[in-house]
């Protein structure tokens, strides 16, 4: 049984200028100690389905249907109480722009304390700064470093600490929502290689939600590619990068120059996502996809292709085709 | 002096960088009487050509002098030290009234399409502004030919949809052509682009990297790419110089800096950039510690804190650029030894 499992989960904001559906009949799943990566464009709901995973949702924004599976209980029909149980200790996230997660007045030390001491109420101080220091050491910090305030690391160190904060009380599932965005290449490299390390090391389960197709190429062994508020493909991380056969994962793919082999020509696609208040009727990438023939206007589902690849396209074996033919 | 070679094409250069310098003085502390004056070199003895129609990457990790050095060249920053002539001539030392005949020839892509534009002018006024500072046009109706026309060749069609629009109602991409279109009114010979495309979505980005390409195509002019993403420079550009503290280590062809790295610090950056492909497998180098701060630079080669191949020469001693090839250049005398 898998350890987190969503299902046809809708997740709705209700905004002044309509409803925003902005993630529409989601499901995936994660197994134990595996990495799942949800990839797709700004505003395509993948940090909203994580968002929506912990009930961390703004107030504008509710999950209209669909269920959440974590260890076979639906964390949907959860109170808030029962939730604060569950955050933190199973699942733990690493916010987006972790950077600025810290507060600035707060020794790095004592703001780790605190998420120790807030999720359990019986430990003594000592205890949790002893705790602290384990796990700045475990990211790669010097424990002296809890001392220091913020200002005084570097975005790299910042986002160790923060991860450190997310595995404060053990969790089972980390969530990290684009975490290397806004580092430089050498710290990103770091940061990767400390994720797998860390995976490997405590048995976690990551979620990594991000737009960079070379991130989750680097430490998934799942890819999900959402586009407009759909799961357009799902599947093995390999079977994604060679195999890919949804035209907008392809076109993705494309779009990513690669530092190794030869210079591919990038091509991208024609026009921009729809606006999600009124998606067009039948696949949302019609409008833009050089595949679209009269059938798509009935919405093609997410269909096991081969074992565990699972595609929302009639043409999917045209696109393979193509990508094979370049590659 | 260093020769800086181009390759094999003999066209004139229409930008030439000799030793530029370019320091700050930062003041720290907070009280007026106590403070101290430090100065940052950003950019420290940076020598590069860049041919007409040749594009020219500068990349290297935040903090290291790369967009200094892209707004010194266009003397948005008052250079320290240094030459920089533009098309033969000087204009290191060239006044803001002296400098107003080379503006139009000389031109800047902002990294941030959200703020460089002034949200409270529409697409018409945004694009009158370089014709009427410059003159460029006769008339009214040949201005609104030039703005229609400039709109078009960064595909926003129908131009007439776009003119009365404000930055707020364009999305990303479309604010970043608009920034493009901007610049190229103007028929610029030399361009230098700040991150360009670093705020957009992939598939965006490629369109607009795509449209640069076809433009310099097109039109012809030099450019000076200023970037993070080395797989991104390598797709876009002739060229590729790495800097590192305000220095470039390391300056080539694409392919020679790409595929033969001969600095420890490129060697590290490319193995650090990850891949779009799982079952590819890559050389791994990597290195110790953070970037030093720019206030207090390391003695000799200034990555020797970091690099695993470091000895006594390379502490005490600055390292020049050495030929290793036909247009790849190097600043590590060890760069055949390692």
């Amino acid at each position: 049984m898998p350890l987190m499992e969503i299902n046809q989960l809708n997740t709705s904001y209700f905004t002044s200028d309509g409803t925003v559906n902005a993630v529409e009949g989601v499901s995936l799943s994660l197994e134990k100690g595996h990495a799942l990566g949800i990839a797709g464009e700004s505003g395509c709901g993948k940090t909203t389905v994580a968002l929506s995973s912990m009930k961390l949702l703004p107030s504008n924004a509710k999950i209209t249907s669909g269920n959440i599976l974590f260890n076979g209980e639906d964390l949907v029909k959860k109170t808030e109480n029962e939730m604060n149980r569950i955050r933190w200790k199973k699942i733990a996230l690493v916010f987006q722009g972790a950077m600025n997660a810290l507060n600035p007045v707060f020794k790095v030390g004592d703001q780790i304390v605190e998420a120790i001491q807030t999720h359990d109420r019986k430990i003594t101080r000592a205890d949790a700064v002893k705790k602290t220091r384990e796990l700045l050491e475990l990211v790669g910090v010097d424990p002296a470093r809890a001392e220091d305030f913020p200002h005084e690391f570097s975005g790299g160190m910042k986002q160790r600490a923060v991860i450190a904060m997310a595995l404060s009380c053990d969790p089972d599932v980390l969530i990290a929502d684009e975490p290397t965005t806004a580092l430089d290449v050498i710290t990103q490299g770091r940061i990767l290689t400390l994720v797998r390390e860390l995976q490997a090391k405590l048995g976690l389960s990551l979620i990594v939600i991000t737009h960079d197709l070379s991130l989750t190429a680097e430490i998934c062994s799942e890819i999900a590619i959402m586009y407009a508020g759909k799961v357009v493909e799902f599947g093995k991380t390999t079977d994604i990068y060679n195999e890919p056969m949804h035209p907008y994962t392809n076109a993705l793919l494309s779009a990513f120059p690669s530092i190794l082999g030869p210079i591919r020509e990038m091509k991208t696609l024609p026009g921009f996502p729809p606006d999600l208040r009124n998606p067009p009727q039948g696949c949302r990438l019609m409008p833009r996809c050089p595949y679209a023939e009269a059938r798509c206007e009935k919405e093609p589902q997410l269909g096991e292709i081969t074992p565990s690849h699972f595609a929302a396209c009639y043409n999917w074996e045209k696109v393979k085709q193509t990508w094979k033919k370049l590659s | 002096m260093l020769q800086l070679g181009k390759g094999e094409t003999n066209v004139e250069e229409t930008l030439v960088v000799q030793d530029l310098e370019k320091t700050f003085r930062v003041n720290r502390g907070f009280s007026p009487f106590s403070r101290k004056a430090f100065w940052v070199r950003a950019v420290d003895h940076v020598s590069f050509k860049i041919g007409s129609n040749e594009i020219l990457g500068l990349a290297g990790e935040s903090g290291c002098g790369k967009t200094t050095t892209g707004r010194t060249v266009l003397k948005l920053f008052e250079p320290t030290g240094g030459k920089i002539f533009f098309e033969g001539h000087d204009i290191t030392d060239l006044g803001p009234n002296d400098m107003k005949k080379y503006r139009p020839h000389m031109q800047m892509v902002f990294q941030d399409p959200y703020r460089s534009l002034n949200p409270r002018k529409n697409v018409m006024s945004l694009l009158s502004l370089p014709i009427e500072t410059h003159g460029l046009a006769k008339n009214r109706s040949e201005k609104l030919e030039m703005i229609m026309h400039a709109l078009d060749e960064v595909r926003l069609h129908p131009p007439e949809r776009y003119v009365y629009k404000y930055p707020h109602e364009l999305s990303g991409g479309e604010r970043q052509r608009i920034a493009l279109a901007r610049v190229l009114v103007l028929r610029p010979k030399l361009i230098v682009a700040d991150e360009p495309v670093s705020m957009l979505d992939a598939l965006v980005r490629i369109g607009v990297l795509d449209l640069l390409l076809d433009l310099k195509k097109k039109t012809g002019f030099a450019c000076l790419f200023v970037t993070h993403d080395l797989a991104l420079a390598r797709y876009t550009c002739d060229r590729i110089a790495i800097m590192y503290l305000g220095k470039i280590v390391e300056i080539g062809s694409k392919d020679a800096v790409i595929s033969q790295p001969a600095h420890p610090y490129t060697k590290a950056l490319i193995s650090a950039v990850p891949v779009p492909n799982p079952s590819a497998r890559k050389v791994q180098l990597e290195v110790k510690g953070d970037v030093p701060s720019p206030l207090n630079v390391p003695s000799g080669c200034p990555f020797h804190t970091r690099c695993p191949y470091a000895d006594d020469r390379c502490r005490g001693e600055e390292q020049q650029l050495i030929k290793t090839d036909e247009d790849h250049y190097v600043a590590c005398y060890k760069y055949n030894l390692i």
